[in-house]
């Protein structure tokens, strides 16, 4: 302790520089501060996460939607079908299906899509069809 | 032996400082654990209105697609709620008091050849 003392000071008597902000800038503190930044920004991650259970049942609708008013038809009655479920959902719908094809509004990403595959009657056979619904940007 | 220097030692700067930051983070641990609970109870909340909401969705369509209208006097009485309404195209109906907390679920249905949005809601 005594040594200590002594040390921390130079040979003038005046308070070694270097010991005086040692505490501020040490190693330790470094450290911590280093921690601190990677703990705040691990805090970005804690994001509350949507449920879409309203949103899944809404585009399940909008398949059994499509079959039931024979939207696979022709390529004006799909898009006409594709528009309509869309304003009335305040969504994006995409049908793809029985070589026809509609959508709503351009964009959404996989990622961002919600899509179901179902069978349609078109053309005398059974065939596959398909209708993703995304949130507007 | 320095007895200045060895009481400067024990009230340091960084002592107070040390002694600061536990308090500081003692209580920002406890506005962060309150914090949290409270997120989570109303995430839950949030989570169980909601799906409940689907499922009455889901009864509330099948009643108007069996051509009848669904009964909202008795899903308050299972569901122990105080708001109901189904909202099918142009037709509205609703019973009890309509409070901060609603649920609702939009879903789609074929009616006479036309898509018909129905709106059912619970709170």
């Amino acid at each position: 302790m005594n040594g200590g003392c002594v040390e921390a000071r130079a040979a003038d008597g005046s308070m070694n520089r270097a010991s005086r902000f040692g505490f501020l800038f040490s190693l330790e503190a470094a450290f911590s501060l280093t921690l601190a930044i990677i703990a705040s920004a691990y805090l970005l991650a804690f994001v509350p996460q949507k449920e879409n259970a309203g949103e899944f049942l809404a585009c399940a609708d909008v398949a059994g939607a499509l079959v039931g008013v024979r939207a696979f038809s022709s390529q004006e009655t799909l898009q006409a079908a594709v528009d309509d479920a869309g304003s009335l959902l305040g969504a994006c719908v995409e049908a793809e299906g029985a070589g026809l094809r509609a959508s709503s509004c351009a964009g959404g990403s996989a990622k961002e899509r919600l899509s179901f595959s179902f069978p349609v009657w078109a053309g005398g056979k059974l065939q596959d069809a398909r209708a993703a619904c995304w949130r507007a940007a | 032996m320095c007895k200045n220097s060895a009481r400067k030692a024990f009230w340091s700067i960084d002592a107070a400082f040390a002694l600061v930051l536990a308090v500081a983070m003692f209580a920002m641990f406890s506005a962060m654990l309150y914090a949290a609970g409270a997120s989570v109870a109303r995430g839950a909340e949030d989570a169980s209105g909601s799906l409940l909401s689907a499922r009455f969705s889901a009864y509330a369509l099948q009643q108007l697609e069996a051509g009848g209208a669904p009964d909202l006097q008795w899903a308050l009485g299972r569901t122990g709620r105080e708001y109901a309404s189904v909202r099918a195209g142009n037709e509205f109906a609703e019973i009890g008091a309509r409070g901060a907390d609603i649920y609702c679920t939009q879903r789609l249905m074929v009616r006479e050849g036309k898509m018909v949005k129905v709106e059912a809601c619970i709170g």
